[in-house]
């Protein structure tokens, strides 16, 4: 615990200095922020366990680095310390991590190539809620894309010109993290997906076709078009798979449950966004369909095993709900989401509102926020998720009813 | 015989026209040449005047490779890390911490100031009005600026253009129904890096009543980023 909050402290004062290097001949660049999340939760009876307590705490001091000492040559370095603990019990080990968003050096040895090593964020795709297309990156979480900072490790090799780019690139495969904290990388061969990525303008569109190997068999290939009409951007992705993923990523409840993981997937996600240039105001819309997810059939069958693992006392919350964040996996095979949000910069005010709905058994996920920037270093955010389903619905076995935050945020 | 000499009449009264219109194409391209060069990287401070009567100050780097200009954010703290890609006609937002590009319109208020988005991610004059000098006096010329489709920012433009240097003077701006709705006046002439510009560029907002003044840090013509940081993707 010690340590963790040196290392810390240690990351907040070294960034001055390093600002002052050679910050307007942008040889250096940098950022970084600390976060207080104080969070509220309404726990579910009888589905949130006891360490779901009713009152959770996240801080976070975060900071990035870029170093480009001539133009072929680019370090960058993205970390942040984070702690988070429950008001009912003491700090333990587990409550704290230092991690790695992004570490990478980017090399340019000629005009229009780049070689990238390192872990990186560079999303693929082009959805906003979800990005099936996207295999390489860490999923997005739904409910705020800007929870998931943690990049990908990859080692990549692109070409790019005036009206695209092909991309080559290699990453070790991405296991979930426990509870709630980002994934964790295995670079076994056995593991690792190899990705090639073909990007064209054409007409004013964006098309992206991508092809995706891993070791064991699987292939994937998938495709994300953006196109802009006026104040409106139509945006869509599919991947298909010569496999099904499984919605319960344990082998052996899915035998338990009798699903069939064999024969071809589809996820498909397609939606506009438009957005209001004299008012500020940003409405996008996202439908997701997806064949690997469980049917009603399977999922009663998933429902009476996820309650006969409560009665055992495991700790068992598919449909949004980790101990420490609210995930957005998805279970089920069709799902629309919108987000509304006024971003008008003359304001320092920002509401939003997102909901997730499933087209299947009706239930729902309501995020609202508001966000007040205070100063030119300081914002404040609050906001709430609320799950409202019936019973046997799949938002109806979050561990919580609710939950309530609030997020202070100093940025450097 | 006849229908030669009405051709030869006609060419006669349509060519003074003709090389106006080359005179007032190659004054903008002159300007171009010089305040958006296809290969640019300028440092550009924006400050803001709030309809409270705040002020609002951003740090911006702007790089440009022809038809493509991107923008970072250094300042203030909470805006560092944004940047603006222009591809195009299309002008892309991104947030250091979603890093999914947003379509933002051309017309809208870069940061809610006075200059549009398009303003400062101009690509440049000639690809976007026709020009048509209007008058002239011993120090500029006066030129009409009409774009050439509808999704330009401006319908028509009144361009003061100095005839010594080829600098900008002032702008006039006016929508499709003849509202003018801003004033840019270039001022501070002065050598920034090896390139005499004007350095204070304050966009009057007629409709707000509210200005914003950017000041250019920093102009470095033959300079800018490789082809691979203007996807949007390299964002």
């Amino acid at each position: 615990m010690k340590t963790f909050l040196i290392t810390i402290t240690a990351l907040a004062l070294a960034a001055p200095s390093v600002q002052a290097e050679d910050y307007s001949g942008q040889t250096w660049s940098w950022s970084g922020y600390v976060r207080v999340e104080p969070q509220l939760r309404a726990l579910r009876e009888g589905a949130a366990p006891r360490d779901y307590q009713t009152g959770a705490g996240i801080f976070e001091a975060e900071t990035a680095a870029a170093w480009n000492p001539f133009p072929a040559f680019r370090l960058a370095v993205d970390v942040a310390g984070i702690l988070r603990g429950g008001n009912h019990r003491e700090l333990e080990p587990g409550d704290y991590r230092l991690l790695l968003y992004e570490g990478y050096v980017d090399l340019r040895p000629f005009s229009g190539a780049a070689i990238t090593i390192g872990k990186r964020r560079a999303p693929w795709g082009t959805g906003f809620t979800l990005r099936p297309s996207d295999l390489i990156n860490p999923p997005l979480n739904a409910f705020d894309p800007a929870l998931q900072r943690e990049g990908a490790y990859s080692l990549g090799a692109g070409y790019a010109w005036s009206f695209g780019g092909v991309e080559l690139v290699a990453a070790p495969g991405v296991s979930d993290g426990p509870e709630g904290w980002p994934a964790k990388a295995d670079f076994s061969l056995k593991a690792t997906t190899l990705a090639a990525r073909l990007a064209l303008t054409i007409a004013g569109a964006d098309f992206s076709l991508l092809y995706y190997l891993q070791q064991e068999r699987h292939r994937f290939a998938a495709t994300a078009v953006r196109y802009v009409l006026d104040d409106m951007e139509l945006h869509g992705e599919i991947l298909v798979r010569d496999n099904r993923p499984l919605a319960i990523p344990v082998p052996a409840a899915a035998r338990m449950l009798g699903l069939d993981v064999s024969g071809w997937s589809v996820q498909a996600l397609a939606g506009p966004r438009y957005s209001n240039p004299d008012n500020g105001l940003e409405i996008t819309v996202e439908y997701l369909v997806d064949t690997a997810g469980l049917d009603g059939d399977e999922f009663n069958r998933a429902l009476a095993l996820i309650q006969l693992a409560r009665a055992q006392g495991q700790s068992v919350q598919p449909g949004g709900g980790a101990q420490f964040a609210v995930n957005s996996q998805t279970l089920r095979r069709h799902y629309l989401t919108a987000l509304v949000r006024r971003a008008k910069f003359e304001s320092d005010w920002i509401p939003a509102l997102g909901v997730r709905t499933g087209l299947e058994d009706g239930g729902a996920v309501l995020f609202p926020s508001l966000e007040h920037r205070l100063h030119d270093s300081a914002t404040i955010a609050a906001g709430a998720f609320v799950f409202l389903a019936p019973d046997r619905a799949e938002f109806s076995q979050a561990p919580f009813d609710a939950v309530g935050w609030v997020r202070a945020t100093v940025f450097f | 015989m006849r229908s030669s000499f009405i051709l030869f009449l006609a060419a006669a009264l349509l060519a003074p026209l003709d090389v106006h219109a080359q005179n007032a194409n190659e004054i903008i391209r002159k300007t171009d040449a010089i305040m958006a060069p296809a290969l640019l990287t300028m440092e550009l401070v924006m400050d803001v005047e709030r309809t409270s009567g705040e002020h609002r100050v951003y740090g911006m780097l702007i790089q440009r490779r022809d038809e493509n200009t991107r923008v970072f954010f250094l300042a203030p703290p909470v805006e560092k890390g944004r940047k603006m890609l222009r591809r195009n006609d299309d002008i892309w937002m991104l947030l250091p911490n979603v890093k999914r590009p947003v379509r933002v319109s051309a017309k809208q208020e870069l940061m809610g100031g006075d200059f549009n988005n398009s303003d400062v991610l101009r690509l440049s004059l000639v690809r976007d009005y026709n020009p048509k000098i209007l008058s002239e006096t011993a120090e500029y010329w006066e030129l009409e600026l009409k774009a050439k489709d509808r999704s330009i920012t401006y319908d028509r433009v009144i361009a003061r253009i100095g005839k010594k240097d080829y600098l900008p003077i002032q702008f006039h701006y006016f929508t499709e129904s003849g509202k003018k709705v801003r004033e840019l006046s270039y001022s501070n002439v002065m050598k920034v890096g090896e390139t005499v510009i004007p350095a204070t560029w304050t966009m009057f907002n007629n409709i707000t009543n509210r200005k914003s003044v950017a000041s250019v840090k920093s102009f470095e013509p033959g300079k800018t980023a490789d082809p691979n940081d203007f996807l949007l993707e390299r964002m």
